[in-house]
């Protein structure tokens, strides 16, 4: 059903847009004697070329997958993509335009940029930005987390590295930053529930936590190396790891996603994606996927053509099948999607090489019991305004 | 003369190799094992494997002819359905059934054979005479189950992605209905009358039922269960009972088919998939993926009456004559 375009490099909003027809061509065809109802998504994408182009890939396959459902009952979906530059007003350009819905959040100031769409009364879905504080004090009614949060990887951190692998003590370097001290604050929380310690002696420690911003975590990585650290004891959370080349590959990793996972019908949705762009999917481009698709099921269950019925049916917790082998629902306290993770590491020697990513899942995380994973609801701090 | 104890252990080590069947009462069992690439036999009688088949690689799907003469098995990274002669217990051929079979449904003349294609989103009606490819069918995104309604005339093929049911008419061969259903569907069956369908919904933890003439959800029936992931389906042949595996609660949902209500839970093995009735609706056997195991559980008292060790990773369920 979709295309088999190969696209490299940076995708343009031209070539983003264009990309879009081939895949529904067939069925735009298909239903032309039919009227549809087309609703439209705003995609808020992030200045940095590769994360706007793993966002976009992602969105489109969620477009494809939505549209082969939407299609079957007389309705559509459409993206608009629109780049968040400094300065520029592409949340409100979106805001604007009719949309439905509005995917976004990836990138610097991502986050912040997609609750000033929220603000502007559209619900928005977050794919990027996984801030402590956007699902507590800054928590936004319209605001759908389908990113994980800062808690959720460090808990899956600590859920293998001290349950599991019995290494307790535990000592964090932070830049300072605020996702620095989001993850600090994260790790001292989860860290003490699971009987570990936190200590400043970072020569005497099992495992040293890189409390750092994205863009500082590869240099962060190899200091800690430099300086004698056994990199299969540095943890660290997000998908940084993974865009290394596989030689410098290293540490231990909290994951949203990873391309070579296979159960739960995951296999199916990697080479999907593989086949439509050439390129292997990674966790910004399954949280776009998931983004689009959801909103698509919200059409079409739920007939959501405004944001209000779209809350609501998000809100009533359907259950997502995001090829993590659990249903995937909204968390009512904090509307954080609640979801299997991944902790991943560098691979052995022989492994290193050819067309494997340079991590490897080590194991998945969450299982039955998602709810230990982020925020609880006796703590958070979200108070959604009615 | 050969002692009558040696006489009869010699017959045994026939029977159990790769040698010819007796003529069997009760019906086989027929067990695919996903990562043994093995098929099981158990005899229903005893519950005892009397035999294993070498078929191929990845075995998943499997089925049986009416007539009981032939066994089916959809071999994955092969891109075939074998054909196992029954009586010899040998493959004697193969079928060339698109990319990545995994399921399949035998008509019940056993003409045809339904095949879903996951990866290319369609489904292949193959001609069992001569193997040939009648037609390929669009349907939904990520295709598995199939069932065939009990008259032959219709085909359901579950879309795990769209969450859809594509309703194939078998004379026309083509798609001539969509119905959506819960998050998703892994497999459907009949009630014997043709007027009803159950539909499991692995995410969704549900199992839809489709007033089959209307093409329309009736019920959606509830898995009271932590997590129950249900994936296989089987009516009962007097039409009384569903039964549903679901692979995550490790159980069996015994479904009262005229109160569209679940009746019990029967605890069977570890990740329970396949599922299959005898013809006198007595039987159920169960595949458990995990546990490796195949769970017999007496309809009438709903218990687990026996366990049998099959290969690695049984997945399918299909009993014959």
């Amino acid at each position: 059903m979709a295309p088999a375009h190969r696209v490299t490099g940076r995708l343009g909003r031209r070539a983003f847009l264009a990309s879009l027809s081939g895949g529904g061509a067939a069925l735009l065809a298909a239903r032309a004697a039919c009227a549809e109802d087309v609703v439209t998504v705003g995609l808020l994408l992030p200045a940095d070329a590769e994360r706007a182009t793993e966002l976009s890939r992602g969105a489109a396959l969620g477009l494809d997958d939505a549209n082969a459902l939407a299609t079957l009952f007389a309705k559509r979906l459409r993206l608009e993509p629109e780049t968040d530059r400094a300065g520029s007003s592409a949340g409100r350009v979106l805001a604007r335009t009719g949309t439905l819905a509005v995917v976004g959040g990836a990138g610097p100031g991502g986050g912040e940029a997609l609750l000033q769409v929220a603000g502007a009364g559209i619900p928005v879905l977050n794919v990027g930005a996984p801030d402590d504080r956007l699902r507590n004090d800054a928590c936004d009614r319209r605001a759908f987390h389908v990113t994980p949060s800062v808690s959720m990887y460090v808990d899956a951190l600590t859920q293998i590295l001290i349950e599991q692998r019995k290494l307790p003590r535990w000592s964090v370097v932070s830049d300072g930053s605020p996702r620095g001290a989001e993850v600090e604050a994260a790790a001292r929380r989860s860290v003490a529930r699971r009987g570990g310690s936190i200590g400043p002696d970072a020569a005497a420690t099992d495992v040293l936590l890189l409390a750092v911003d994205d863009r500082g975590l590869d240099a962060a990585m190899a200091r800690a190396i430099a300086e004698g650290r056994r990199p299969d004891r540095i943890a660290a959370i997000g998908e940084s790891g993974m865009r290394v080349p596989a030689e410098r590959a290293a540490g231990i990793w909290a994951l949203g996603w990873h391309q070579e996972l296979e159960r739960f019908s995951a296999r199916e949705l990697n080479r999907r994606f593989r086949r439509r762009w050439n390129a292997p999917m990674t966790e910004t481009a399954w949280a776009g996927w998931a983004a689009v698709k959801l909103v698509g099921e919200a059409v079409v269950r739920a007939g959501a053509t405004d944001g209000a019925a779209l809350v609501a049916f998000l809100e009533s917790a359907p259950p997502f099948d995001g090829h993590k082998g659990e249903a995937l629902t909204f968390r009512k306290w904090d509307h954080q999607l609640r979801q299997p993770l991944y902790v991943a590491g560098a691979r052995k020697g022989e492994e290193i090489g050819g067309p494997l990513a340079p991590l490897a899942v080590l194991a998945d995380v969450g299982g039955k019991n998602l709810d230990a994973l982020g925020t609880a609801m006796t703590e958070s701090r979200c108070r959604f305004a009615s | 003369m050969m002692p009558r104890r040696a006489g009869l252990a010699l017959l045994s080590l026939t029977m159990l190799g790769a040698g010819a069947a007796p003529a069997a009462a009760e019906p086989l069992v027929y067990v695919s094992n996903e990562r043994s690439n093995t098929v099981t036999v158990i005899d229903a009688a005893s519950d005892k494997v009397v035999a294993t088949i070498a078929v191929g690689n990845r075995p998943r799907g499997i089925g049986v002819s009416p007539d009981g003469k032939t066994v089916y098995v959809a071999l994955g990274h092969d891109n075939a359905i074998a054909v196992v002669d029954a009586a010899s217990r040998t493959v004697k051929g193969r079928f060339s059934a698109g990319s990545d079979p995994e399921a399949f449904a035998v008509s019940p003349d056993g003409a045809r054979l339904y095949v879903s294609n996951e990866d290319a989103n369609t489904a292949s009606v193959i001609d069992t005479r001569t193997g040939k490819v009648l037609a390929v069918i669009p349907v939904g995104t990520e295709p598995e189950g199939v069932s065939v309604s009990p008259d032959g005339r219709l085909v359901y093929v579950t879309a795990e992605t769209t969450h859809t049911i594509s309703v194939i008419d078998t004379s026309a061969l083509k798609t001539v209905g969509t119905i959506l259903v819960g998050s998703r569907p892994r497999e459907s069956a009949f009630t014997p009358d043709g007027q009803r369908a159950f539909v499991t919904a692995e995410i969704g933890g549900q199992v839809s039922v489709i007033d089959v003439a209307k093409k329309v959800v009736v019920s959606t029936l509830k898995l009271d269960r932590p997590g129950p992931k249900p994936k296989g389906v089987v009516v009962h042949p007097v039409g009384k009972w569903a039964y549903v595996a679901n692979g995550g609660s490790n159980d069996v949902a015994v479904i009262d088919v005229e109160a569209l209500k679940v009746a019990a839970f029967i605890p069977v093995g570890v990740r329970p998939w396949g599922i299959g009735i005898t013809r006198d609706g007595k039987k159920l056997y169960v595949a458990n993926g995990v546990s490796e195991t195949v769970s017999v559980i007496d309809t009438e008292s709903q218990k687990v009456v026996a366990t049998v060790t099959a290969g690695k990773g049984p997945w399918g369920i299909a009993v014959g004559r």
